[in-house]
């Protein structure tokens, strides 16, 4: 495939609410190469999930997107037939989700919610498709596939869980998985079987990936490209090494700051962010962030466009420049 | 202030969750207790409280035995120890208000004079750091964050001196984590009280804790001082622990 895994352009997803249409994301542009691992980070109500859910198709009722372009795998999402599209992303996109324990169904066998999308999609015989399942269950280090195939969730454990999910999105031969706080429920032993796992198929299956997290530190060591989210925009993204080395938005350098860290002396105060994220009801007319920002300064009234930094590296804030050299 | 000796927990159907452990918190200290889902760290919290059954080994809290406490013995249990969850919806009742949550518990605190509740539980919720007037709201009102602020308003309530703090910041985002982190340190200075900080994050534990003990699969694998266990750990679980945290030095070093 040549050309970008998923393009969107001025992507900005509407939710209704008894007080009217809030547009939660705002014209949110991101790019994922073939072979990325592209992370995005920020808070909670940041927008970062429902991003994806709008990239995947699996907005919630209620939930309205438009974007000026948005195409996946060569495609052009805004425009293909409905059940084209259902087809395409069924297939060539796989979605992990945070808890593992409410996205598998308890009550039915593995091997049955394995096999439903190629059934589907792909009109794969059943025995054929189990077959592939016990093979994708062995490429995610599940012993005994076969076995496995047989039993109900609640008889694996939270990692066997995500990596059945992981194995799940893998039926469809994914030219990207879309993974939303995979490891958040999970033990770090677990989190760095599960990170390790995601990154094998990138590096080695040249499956792209697009991560989703709170935590940038994690993210800064798996993925080759970050976007900071805030506030429902895109304030930052570049090369992972830029974005943590030479961060342009003070959000990502305190996003960066709050991570408890083993080299920082024990008994100091942790740093934290002031204040709380804006009400999404009433956004701060200029930048999102200035109320809380160290650094704001009369001009941030006004919203600061992305501005570039150097290759790929770009942040919205009046002072990257002067700060970045 | 806490000292278990030996505890072993062994539910009905023959499963023992907690094979043996002791551990001891010195008042005004926190002890860190580490391991992952199903090692039995949460069982051992809930053991002290008296809510899981203790088959053999004896747990004292401030010199008194509380081994099947009953009655009066289990009532200043519960006034000296307190207990906090991972998942504070979960953990508050949903159809209280927060007001009324606190209130409730301020009851169930020794009577002292010229204590009048409802000031009492709005002190409380001010001194976790919530902002005035939010008494009367629901749960669901409140984010993550807030919510687990409520939660130690509530254990605060009956003036423990032992808080049991179970995973209290593994739902937050990190950026809420630190300053949930920072409140439960001042409140330790300022009430000098005693914890029992109970994670599978060893980040977070570094910081909060002085001493730390790992557990897995029901027993206590190496404890000791928090800077000499990290300097040079010698369970191999411990080394794996700290091999797993995430830290952004390791990215730019790679």
């Amino acid at each position: 495939m040549t050309g970008p895994v998923l393009e969107a352009e001025g992507l900005t997803v509407h939710i209704s609410t008894p007080a009217g249409e809030l547009p939660l994301v705002r014209d949110v542009s991101l790019r994922v190469e073939p072979g990325d691992f592209v992370g995005i980070v920020g808070e909670s109500g940041s927008g970062k999930t429902l991003t994806t859910r709008a990239l995947s198709g699996l907005l919630p009722p209620g939930a309205r997107m438009e974007a000026s372009a948005l195409r996946f795998a060569g495609e052009d999402l805004l425009t293909l037939p409905r059940r084209r599209r259902d087809s395409l992303l069924g297939t060539r996109l796989a979605m992990v989700f945070q808890d593992p324990s409410s996205s598998l169904n308890p009550a039915r066998r593995i091997g049955s919610q394995m096999v439903e999308a190629v059934v589907a999609h792909e009109r794969l015989p059943r025995r054929k498709a189990r077959e592939l399942a016990a093979t994708r269950l062995e490429q995610v280090r599940i012993d005994r596939p076969a076995q496995r195939l047989r039993q109900r969730p609640h008889e694996l454990s939270g990692g066997q869980r995500q990596r059945v999910m992981i194995a799940m999105g893998l039926m469809g031969n994914p030219a990207l998985i879309i993974a939303d706080e995979p490891t958040t429920a999970l033990d770090v032993t677990v989190q760095d079987e599960v990170m390790t796992l995601l990154r094998t198929l990138n590096r080695e299956q040249g499956v792209a990936v697009l991560m989703v997290s709170h935590n940038i530190a994690l993210l800064s060591q798996v993925c080759n490209r970050i976007v900071v989210m805030y506030a429902g925009r895109v304030v930052e993204s570049g090369p992972a090494a830029a974005v943590v080395g030479r961060p342009g938005h003070p959000y990502a350098e305190a996003l960066m700051a709050v991570v408890p860290d083993l080299g920082m002396e024990a008994g100091r105060e942790l740093p934290t962010i002031a204040g709380a994220p804006p009400d999404a009801l009433a956004p701060p007319p200029g930048c999102a962030f200035a109320p809380r920002c160290p650094l704001a300064v009369e001009r941030c009234a006004e919203r600061p466009p992305l501005v570039a930094l150097g290759a790929g590296h770009a942040a919205a804030c009046w002072r990257a420049e002067e700060r970045s050299c | 202030m806490l000292t278990v000796s030996d505890l072993v927990v062994a539910y009905p159907n023959g499963r023992v969750a907690v094979d043996g452990v002791s551990l001891q918190v010195g008042a005004g200290e926190t002890l860190g207790l580490v391991g992952e889902s199903g090692s039995g760290k949460s069982t051992t919290a809930r053991a002290i409280v008296g809510l899981a059954p203790v088959r053999s080994g004896a747990i004292a809290v401030d010199g008194v035995d509380v081994v099947g406490a009953r009655g009066e013995r289990a009532r200043r249990l519960r006034q000296t120890v307190q207990l906090v969850f991972q998942n504070p919806l979960l953990s508050l009742n949903p159809r209280m208000t927060i007001g009324q949550t606190v209130r409730e518990a301020v009851g169930c605190a020794p009577p002292s004079p010229g204590l009048v509740a409802a000031a009492e539980a709005e002190r409380l919720l001010g001194l976790v750091g919530l902002p005035p007037g939010v008494s009367d709201r629901y749960p669901h009102q409140f984010s993550g964050g807030q919510l687990q602020r409520v939660a130690l308003a509530r254990a605060l309530a009956v003036r423990p001196q032992l808080l049991i703090l179970d995973e209290v910041t593994a739902a937050l985002d990190v950026s809420i984590q630190a300053t949930v982190l920072n409140l439960i340190r001042r409140l330790q200075r300022e009430l000098g009280l005693a914890l029992l900080y109970i994670s599978h994050d060893l980040s977070v534990v570094r910081y909060m804790a002085s001493s730390v003990a790992v557990m897995r699969a029901g027993a206590i694998v190496e404890s000791g001082p928090t800077q000499a266990l990290y300097d040079a750990p010698e369970h191999p679980y411990t080394q794996a622990l700290l091999a797993a945290i995430p830290t952004l030095d390791r990215a730019v070093a790679s």
